[in-house]
């Protein structure tokens, strides 16, 4: 009885150290992690690497961008053909019931963030997902009213729920892109999914 | 052990950057540099199910960085992740154990010590062949270096029981490892 419990024999101990310490994740991980993350406002999205730290260069940076905006307006009529006509492109824009409750236990987030990214990672496998984001609540509302534009802060709403995420996915067409929604777990929550052709011209 | 409580500058560096501005890159730094490692021992400690050993490290990096400004530096970062992992990986274990009491399930068969006459297997297989209990135990004192105490202290049991769970995998590691099989009595 005793015996088995002595320090390890010197081939015993080579035998652990020889075991591999470190393992490299699937690079999936990483990115349903941050995914996850940002479900749980623990991580912000990166800032553009050209977003400014400083007054001064962020003065200049703007300059820079309103010339940038001016000539892209002053020169639209030259712009380039659009984009090459290929496979066409569908947004699908995840709603929520508006009264829906929010609050969710971590574990139930990390339940759901890990269904969506399931679902999105075998779309991105079949190289049919451009991109998705979830979106905040938080919303601006902004409106003309005579003559001024105006802007509120609000929380997003609407009679037919609140759009709580995208997905822009390519298909052949209207059912192709339907089949893929059907997929999406957001059903299985009780929202709803629009899914509407984009329109190169 | 003592590298495990060396506080890394770096490590520093990074968590103060990340708690000040949450910011995505300092996040994807340290998750780079402390993953493979957690995995590892993720792998090992969850009996190298994949499903498990991602899911524990997902929910150790949520946990983390809901903390990380409260962390203190008295272990060193890695040191303090690997905690959340294991204590994670124990929930996760105790979860598929009520799972299994609570479905009639031919899916939860209780791991094996045992082997087939002339089956042979590496130190690898054998670790993960244990019972959760000890194989917990036998990874991070054999492979990881961790002190009865410290065990102790990460699984939340006695010193007495963690040098048990120890003799009890040793012993059980030995047979499966024999050239052939033997009993001991």
């Amino acid at each position: 009885m005793n015996r088995d419990f002595e320090e390890l024999q010197p081939h015993e101990r080579k035998a652990f150290d020889e075991l591999t310490k470190e393992n490299a994740p699937p690079s999936f991980l990483e990115e349903r992690i941050v995914a996850a993350l940002k479900q749980s406002n623990l991580i912000r999205s990166p800032k553009p690497s050209w977003w400014p730290s400083y007054p001064k260069i962020a003065v200049a940076v703007a300059a820079s961008l309103l010339l940038l905006v001016l000539g892209a307006w002053a020169g639209i009529k030259w712009v380039s053909a659009p984009r090459q006509a290929t496979t066409p492109e569908f947004m699908l824009v995840l709603r929520t019931r508006s009264g829906e409750s929010q609050t969710k236990s971590p574990d139930e987030v990390l339940r759901t963030v890990k269904e969506y990214s399931n679902w999105a990672g075998d779309v991105r496998q079949s190289g049919l997902l451009v991109q998705g984001e979830k979106l905040k609540r938080e919303a601006r509302i902004i409106r003309a009213v005579d003559g001024r534009v105006a802007v509120s802060e609000d929380q997003a709403s609407s009679a037919d729920g609140v759009i709580a995420g995208y997905f822009l996915i390519q298909a052949q067409d209207f059912d192709g892109a339907v089949k893929i929604a059907k997929g999406c777990p957001h059903l299985k929550y009780g929202g709803t999914i629009e899914v509407r052709q984009i329109d190169r011209f | 052990m003592e590298s495990r409580h060396v506080v890394s500058e770096s490590d520093q560096v990074l968590v103060k950057r990340f708690v000040r501005a949450r910011d995505e890159a300092s996040f994807r730094k340290l998750y780079r540099r402390h993953t493979p490692a957690l995995y590892g021992l993720a792998l090992r400690l969850a009996g190298h199910s994949e499903a498990d050993a991602q899911d524990a490290i997902q929910d150790t990096w949520l946990r983390a960085c809901g903390k990380l400004d409260r962390f203190e530096w008295r272990s060193s970062l890695r040191t303090w992740l690997m905690g959340i992992l294991i204590n994670r990986l124990r929930e996760l274990n105790r979860e598929s154990q009520r799972r299994c009491e609570d479905e009639i399930s031919n899916e939860c068969s209780l791991p094996t010590t045992g082997r087939q006459m002339g089956e042979r297997i590496d130190l690898e297989q054998a670790i993960a062949r244990l019972p959760a209990g000890y194989r917990h135990v036998l990874v991070l004192h054999d492979a990881e270096g961790y002190t009865h105490d410290e065990i102790s202290a990460l699984l939340e049991v006695s010193v007495g029981t963690s040098k048990s769970q120890l003799h009890h995998a040793r012993r059980a590691i030995r047979e499966m490892l024999q050239p052939e099989f033997q009993s001991n009595e």
